[in-house]
């Protein structure tokens, strides 16, 4: 089945647009809190995604993730504090702007830009993933191993400035994702004589410990009496056609940087978000009202952080490697319901393929009417104390563990991951890097193996295929790149002293 | 806490779990997959992890110690304390959704820190129940969860 031959319509259901709400619900409450966020979000409703179609599962997600994008710019434009680590580049000119004029003007010109690169990123996902599909089917095993680790490279060498930490935490990522059976002979590994380890550490398990854990006791040693004041006045979003135009080309820099970043393994939203708002800064006529309120200043950020959801859904759809953390999470869904993502689910299950694509242009949608009915609901529910709110999120993980699992041990090995977690974090360890190495553990061994089977045990394949050989060359870049640049930059300044 | 002293405490522990894990794929060398012998992956990680460490641990030795402050060192015990308490307790007597509206009153009194005002009682009290409520509502009767 082609693109275009697909039943639009049958995404038109009573549970799928049910379950698209209230992703965007929930995704527009846990971006709107500041840190809690589009992962956060997305980890909650994991657990949610059993007894779904698959289709209804991964659009609840993307909505959820769709919508918390959206719902980080609230606070950072209603608190002057990012809601989300995208949202960032929003607080110059959205809470300027919201102290000068009216936070309502600010958002509605957030939520506008969300929602064009959201369906711009939505556009991109629909037309390069097919090609890009197409193109991946011609790779073999050893390039898929390649692949595998440049997904797992690329985002730590491009997020965190430490990078021997965020090695550490990739290779850590992989040796968990190796506990349990093996998938050639089916002997059980590393399971310490534990049998709750069998089936290896159930995602959902892994997901809470590692990010709902380490969060919640970071509020605590940071933030539990943190107080947030919220302007409640003038919080009608709405903006006319004349103010649209005079940020149509920010929203259209914004849409494109966003949606092709989003492609590239590690380039992740906050990196487009900053060089859509640096980028609309200096072509602008005006650079000074930058950081004054200008709403240019929110509409580049905005749209790009949306576009981003869609451009990251490509490289997984296509070649079953998540471009970012959060689409990682979202191909937990898939591995829950037996899916594998890669070029051969346009081949195997193309109804669900291309559900998920026009799938995501009706999530936008649906950020934008209940952004546009919320937004000034949500703005007051950022002043609930985290007094609160962590024995509420403190149970709402515990409960997903067990909706997973139904078992105790799961429990306490998601508490124990997510004291490791913290540590981990506070120590620079990037949780990101753990993550995506466990979720491409299984590609990453899997064709390892195979690979090293067809050639008969030569490692010589990785290097005598001229793709392979591409991608080798470009692990290498990433890895070596910014170490030339580190003792560069040590050696101008050595000799500016 | 000094971050120097944290990172080496880190590291030991993190070789300590590179031995066993190396030990581990050692013993499972007892079978071939073709021409793949099954434990080269788990070992090539294992070796990858202890060469990393030795990298990570020269890098730290170099870096100038910080103090990284831990502030409500009491409350994150407390959390802890109260979380594990509420898993055994469950575990063992059952009775979810009671656990989980005393686990959530605790965690709400030992946060708001006002054990005397008897208004704080009937506020975390409130807020407990509308919680237990959700909980049974959305994931017990929408989604057929039995918590036991």
């Amino acid at each position: 089945m082609s693109i275009f031959e697909f039943d639009f319509m049958s995404l038109f259901t009573f549970t799928n647009l049910a379950y698209i709400f209230l992703g965007t619900f929930v995704g527009l409450l846990m971006g709107a809190i500041p840190g809690l966020g589009a992962i956060m979000a997305i980890v909650f409703l994991l657990p949610l995604t059993y007894n779904l179609e698959p289709v209804t599962a991964i659009l609840l997600l993307l909505a959820a993730f769709q919508a918390a994008e959206y719902g980080g710019s609230i606070s950072a434009i209603v608190l002057g504090i990012p809601g989300t680590p995208t949202a960032a580049a929003t607080v110059l000119d959205g809470n300027a702007l919201a102290r000068s004029s009216s936070p309502g003007k600010a958002l509605a010109y957030s939520l506008t830009a969300s929602t064009i690169g959201g369906l711009s990123g939505g556009l991109v996902l629909l037309f390069l993933s097919v090609p890009f599909a197409n193109f991946a089917i011609k790779l073999s095993a050893s390039e898929f191993f390649l692949l595998g680790l440049l997904g797992m490279l690329a985002v730590p060498a491009v997020s965190s400035g430490k990078l021997v930490k965020s090695l550490i935490a990739a290779v850590l990522g992989l040796m968990t994702a190796t506990i349990g059976m093996d998938m050639f002979t089916g002997s059980t590994r590393f399971t310490m004589g534990v049998p709750d380890l069998m089936e290896g550490i159930g995602i959902i398990t892994l997901m809470v410990g590692l990010f709902a854990f380490p969060e919640i006791f970071q509020i605590i040693k940071d933030d539990l009496y943190v107080k947030y004041v919220s302007n409640s006045k003038g919080l009608k979003t709405s903006i006319s056609f004349k103010e649209f135009k005079s940020v149509s080309k920010a929203i259209g820099i914004g849409s494109t940087y966003g949606s092709i970043l989003g492609i590239l393994p590690g380039f992740g939203a906050v990196a487009a978000s900053w060089f859509s708002y640096a980028t609309v800064k200096k072509i602008s006529k005006d650079p000074d009202s930058f950081g004054k309120g200008n709403p240019e200043g929110i509409a580049a950020p905005e749209a790009a952080n949306n576009a981003t959801v869609g451009g990251a859904m490509v490289p997984l759809l296509a070649l079953g490697i998540p471009g970012s953390v959060g689409i990682a999470v979202i191909m937990g869904a898939f591995i829950i319901h037996g899916i594998q993502p890669g070029p051969l689910i346009f081949k195997n299950d193309s109804n669900l393929v291309y559900g998920i694509m026009f799938g995501f242009l009706l999530t936008t949608v649906a950020m934008f009417i209940l952004g546009k009915a919320l937004t000034p609901v949500f703005s007051r529910v950022l002043t609930v104390p985290n007094t609160v709110l962590v024995p509420i999120i403190i149970l709402l993980s515990i409960v997903a563990i067990f909706a997973e699992s139904g078992s105790s041990f799961n429990l306490w090995m998601a508490l124990l991951i997510g004291l490791a977690g913290f540590f981990l974090k506070l120590l620079d360890y990037s949780l990101a890097s753990f993550v995506i190495a466990f979720v491409l553990g299984p590609i990453i061994e899997e064709n390892f193996i195979r690979t090293l089977i067809l050639s008969e045990g030569s490692y010589s394949v990785f290097f005598t295929r001229p793709m392979s050989l591409v991608i080798v060359l470009i692990i290498v870049a990433i890895m070596v790149v910014p170490v030339i640049q580190k003792m560069r930059r040590k050696i101008v300044s050595n000799k500016a002293l | 806490m000094n971050n120097k002293k944290a990172t080496f405490t880190l590291m030991i522990l993190l070789a300590g779990i590179a031995i066993i894990y190396v030990k581990s794929a050692w013993a499972l060398d007892t079978g071939r997959v073709a021409d793949y012998n099954k434990s080269t992956y788990p070992l090539i990680l294992g070796g990858i992890l202890i060469v990393l460490i030795v990298v990570d641990s020269l890098q730290s030795f170099k870096e100038k110690a910080q103090h990284i402050a831990m502030t409500n060192k009491l409350f994150m015990v407390g959390t802890i304390v109260i979380i594990s308490l509420y898993i055994f307790l469950w575990n063992t007597f059952g009775y979810f959704y009671l656990m989980t509206f005393l686990v959530l009153l605790a965690l709400l009194s030992m946060y708001t820190n006002q054990v005397k005002v008897m208004k704080m009682w009937i506020i975390n009290g409130v807020i407990s129940i509308a919680v237990t409520v959700t909980i049974y509502y959305v994931f017990g009767v929408l989604l057929h969860i039995n918590f036991v």
